[in-house]
């Protein structure tokens, strides 16, 4: 590790942060902890239902009392400076840190916009949620993010209504929204997964020149493996509400330690690496486990080709230091190459 | 937008007709005809059928109607069978009053079922007593409520007179101390119906995601209810206010009578004891008719409030 990463600034620490989901009593996060730098893309992925919205969503305050219960500890340092603990924080404060310290975009740009407001007003609302700014001013700011996110006619589409937009346009403007307070965090939920591939590319390109220029951290959530290495300083993989691995991007993809992130890897398409060059789709053998009855000692014992019983359905495995400055939760990975 | 409005507009013509028509036949076919229903039961063969024919009773029911309309169309809904005065003498200044509690019965019905439930405030329970005061309003019949008001606020507190009515002309201040008790009256069970569909809308389009994204934005939870969700939920109220001037009518009715209002709804319930023909079929007329049009009207604001239909 050199000096230059030791320095780096905090931003963001979560810590043994769990999330259960009182309707259904889904544990939806156990014990989840990381953490994010000023400035660092760091990619969350893991396989659907795994907790990654719902870890996004706890950050932003936006998981209701009545909805879900929430333990730990989520520690934001905000532009002032101030150290601000987010769990339990009273909801008008939590309201000057949400779109302002923090932002986020969400998987479905479809429906992320208010359909009876033109898209102008709905940035410019933004805008003066946290920006004490003249009406003109904030009207001029919002053209402005539209002309950023390098939308062809930003006048016209400062005027349009959300449906007369494509996907990717909507997404543009989520994109220019969240931007609108300067955050110094941004948790994008996979903010690409519902468009077409090219418009994905242009927009993942946006998104990485606005976050270097910004200086912005970014909770990049993703299903992409692929562009999770692209995009990511580093990475954390979830599984059923656990981080189960976590470390520099390229050390994790290059050579994953924990079986699943492993697993993962083998049941991704690649161009390239058809039949004859050996690479196959590997899907994981079984689903995701049913979150309120979950398996005892690993979670991922059942699907795990490496499991062995009277040790890995008994003993719950903790995230421990491994090499190349990652974090690993296998009780077996010092032995065993997946 | 304006071709649309328009379309919408030409179809009052057929569906005016339509339910005209059908009053009229159902009407006559209902009592019989005029002159049986005017003399009464023990008149004699002869003399109905001579009072048939002079009204013109005894010619097809087809031709009765277009004359009906083609007259009511220039104005001219004939004489009242007991005060001999024109029927839009005996209408016209009665019109006014009920047009009056009845529109500002449905606004503040409107207004209160919508505010009320959209309301989210973590230590008052505002939205139990929202839908508490829906189910009393459903339930009760009008003129329990009404004598329940009369009740509370003429007798034990002495705030409002119970019953009568004072024209504008008395004054401002005792018009509205008339008018607001009945208004009330007929206002609550609208007040029910409106915030029961209110309140399952807005609970739909809490759950949708740009609800979560104004949130995001650090909005109040005031500002995102108010100024997300209540608009997005308030179209099926409006369908319903077109559907309910039916209702209306009929809580009119009882609501005139009870606080001895002059309006059309008192005059309906006292032409039907006169068996006054022609009164009692002007008013039915006119009531089909609004209901119709505000049936448009509805429909049309329906159009204007939102953009994806405004816009293409
Ligand atoms: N509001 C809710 N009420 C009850 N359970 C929920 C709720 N939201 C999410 N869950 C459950 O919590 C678990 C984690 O959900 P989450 O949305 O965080 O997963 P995810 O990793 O984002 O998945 P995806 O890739 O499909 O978006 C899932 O089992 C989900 O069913
Ligand atoms: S602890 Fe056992 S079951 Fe879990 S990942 Fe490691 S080897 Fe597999
Ligand atoms: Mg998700």
């Amino acid at each position: 590790m050199n000096a230059d990463i030791a320095v780096q600034e905090k931003l963001l620490e979560v810590d043994g942060l769990s999330a259960t989901f009182r309707s259904n009593s889904v544990r939806a996060l156990r014990d989840v902890s990381f953490r994010i730098d000023a400035g660092e893309v760091v990619a969350l992925v893991g396989e659907s239902g795994s907790g990654k919205s719902t870890t996004g969503l706890a950050i932003m305050g936006l998981l209701e009392r009545g909805e879900a219960s929430l333990s730990g500890s989520i520690r934001l340092v905000r532009k002032s400076g101030e150290r601000a603990e987010l769990v339990g924080l009273a909801e008008n404060r939590m309201r000057s840190v949400r779109g302002n310290d923090v932002a986020m975009i969400f998987q479905e740009p479809m429906s992320s916009l208010d359909p009876i407001y033109s898209v102008g007003d709905q940035i410019a609302e933004a805008i003066a949620a946290h920006q004490d700014l003249p009406r003109a001013r904030v009207e001029d700011e919002a053209l402005r993010l539209l002309t950023i996110m390098a939308i062809p006619d930003p006048a016209k589409c400062f005027v349009s209504y959300p449906h007369q937009l494509s996907g990717g346009m909507r997404q543009r403007v989520m994109i220019a929204m969240a931007l609108s307070c300067r955050p110094r965090l941004l948790v994008a939920d996979e903010p690409t997964t519902a468009l077409d591939v090219t418009i994905q590319a242009q927009i993942i390109d946006q998104l990485g020149i606005l976050q270097r220029d910004a200086g912005m951290a970014v909770l990049f959530v993703t299903h992409d493996l692929g562009l999770a290495a692209d995009l990511a300083d580093r990475v954390l993989v979830m599984y059923a509400g656990q981080i189960v691995e976590a470390g520099p991007a390229d050390q994790v993809f290059s050579r994953p330690t924990m079986p699943y992130t492993a697993g993962l890897m083998r049941s991704r398409p690649r161009i390239g690496a058809g039949r004859a060059a050996g690479g196959q789709i590997q899907p994981i053998p079984g689903g995701v486990p049913d979150l309120a009855r979950l398996p005892t000692g690993c979670t991922f014992h059942p699907r795990c080709a490496h499991a062995v019983t009277g040790r890995c359905d008994v003993t719950l495995p903790a995230l421990e230091p491994a090499d190349g400055g990652r974090a690993v939760r296998c009780l077996r990975w010092r032995e065993i190459t997946p | 937008m304006l071709a649309l409005v328009g379309r919408r507009l030409l179809t009052v013509i057929p569906s005016g007709l339509i339910v005209t028509a059908l009053l009229f036949f159902s009407v006559n076919g209902l009592i019989g005809s005029p002159a049986e229903l005017m003399l009464g039961t023990d008149a004699t063969l002869e003399a109905i059928a001579e009072l048939n024919r002079q009204h013109g009773f005894d010619r097809p029911l087809i031709t009765q109607y277009l004359e009906w309309m083609g007259k009511a169309l220039t104005g001219d809904f004939g004489r009242s069978f007991t005060t001999h005065q024109t029927v839009a003498e005996a209408i016209l200044p009665r019109l006014p009053v009920t047009l009056e509690i009845g529109i500002a019965a449905i606004v503040l019905a409107t207004f209160a079922a919508t505010t009320f439930s959209s309301v989210t405030s973590a230590r008052v329970v505002v939205r139990p007593m929202a839908t508490g005061l829906a189910i009393v309003g459903i339930t009760l019949p009008n003129f329990i409520i009404g004598i329940g008001l009369i009740y509370l606020f003429s007798v034990e507190l002495g705030w409002l007179p119970s019953i009568g009515w004072a024209p504008w002309r008395t004054g401002i201040i005792n018009h509205l101390q008339h008018v607001l008790l009945p208004i009330l009256t007929l206002s609550a069970y609208f007040y029910g119906v409106f915030t029961l569909v209110y309140q399952a809308e807005y609970d739909a389009v809490r759950r949708r995601l740009f609800v979560r994204v104004a949130k995001a934005k650090g909005l109040s939870e005031r500002q995102v209810s108010f100024r997300h969700v209540l608009p997005n939920s308030i179209l099926p109220v409006i369908t319903y206010v077109g559907l309910s001037l039916g209702q209306l009518m009929g809580g009119a009715v009882v609501t005139e009578s009870l606080f001895s209002i002059p309006g059309i709804g008192g005059l309906l319930v006292d032409s039907i004891v006169a068996r006054d023909y022609p009164v009692m079929m002007a008013i039915g007329m006119i009531v089909v008719i609004t209901v119709v049009v505000m049936n448009t009207a509805a429909d049309i604001v329906y159009t204007i409030v939102n953009p994806q239909i405004r816009l293409d």
